[in-house]
């Protein structure tokens, strides 16, 4: 019987990732637009408290990681999509942080709240791949052929 | 002191979302065994499955030999009942048709002394 963390259960893999590949799509449709032109993300609390070059660097985590996460959900490739969770994992921690220091902790509170619980799905789904990438390498699956002897 | 602070912060705050990109790069890495702990885990893992792989193939290769043994020792014992059989009934056979000979023999004895030619 295959889990909703094995890649060969297609239907079941993305079923249970459908978070990461909406959040990855939309993070990698963002990000995108705020690498090619700057001025839509004047309001953004990250573009505000961060230097030009981190700016940078964030959005490319934001754009390529989202892209990673959602296609490795969409190509069964879990080695692919932990890449991606990672780097929108530090996107989001980044994001929250640059909110409370933009905001203050009780303006920018609350949308740092939600950052910190994605951030947590996030972690979350990464713990999972880790944990069904350790038990399919511990499976002990015995490759005799059968006998012929008695198979003739 | 307050402009100081304000430096400060700003200076943290870019450090930081460096270290936390740096750090999720190297998170990333590690996830996927290129660098770290998991790289060692992944290798462990590899090894202790072949193991367990090599050792499972070994007991059913063991197991099916057993049984191939069980079977042959089976096969001989049928033979060597079949055989003491056989060697009984040629025993048997042989000591009726030495006596059967020997009944001919005095036949052809009381034949001769009757002076009658035996029969062929």
């Amino acid at each position: 019987m295959t889990s909703s963390l094995d890649p060969t259960d297609a239907v079941s893999y993305r079923r249970r990732a459908r978070v990461i590949t909406a959040y990855g799509l939309i993070s990698c449709c963002i990000g995108t637009a705020g690498l090619i032109d700057r001025s839509l993300l004047t309001t953004s609390s990250a573009v505000q408290a961060l230097d030009g070059w981190v700016v940078v660097a964030f959005l490319l985590y934001q754009a390529v990681g989202g892209a990673l996460a959602a296609a490795g959900v969409l190509l069964l490739r879990p080695k692919l999509e932990v890449v991606g969770v990672w780097a929108l994992l530090a996107f989001v921690v980044i994001n929250g942080g640059a909110i409370l220091v933009n905001r203050g902790p009780v303006g920018g509170g609350v949308t740092a709240a939600s950052m910190a619980l994605v951030a947590y799905v996030l972690h979350g789904r990464i713990g999972d791949l880790h944990h069904a990438a350790r038990r399919e390498r511990r499976v002990v699956d015995v490759g005799v052929a059968p006998d012929r002897r008695t198979t003739a | 002191m307050t402009g100081l602070l304000a430096v400060t912060s700003e200076q943290v705050t870019n450090y930081g979302a460096l270290a936390a990109l740096i750090a999720a790069l190297a998170a990333a890495l590690n996830s996927i065994g290129v660098i770290g702990p998991n790289r060692r885990k992944i290798v462990e893992d590899t090894n202790s499955t072949a193991t367990s792989r090599a050792t499972a193939a070994l007991e059913s290769a063991l197991t099916r030999v057993e049984a191939d043994n069980t079977r042959l020792r089976e096969d001989v014992d049928q033979l060597e009942a079949k055989t003491t059989e056989c060697l009984e009934r040629l025993r048997i056979v042989t000591v009726e048709r030495d006596s059967l000979a020997a009944r001919i023999e005095r036949m052809n004895a009381a034949f001769a002394a009757a002076g009658i030619e035996p029969p062929a």
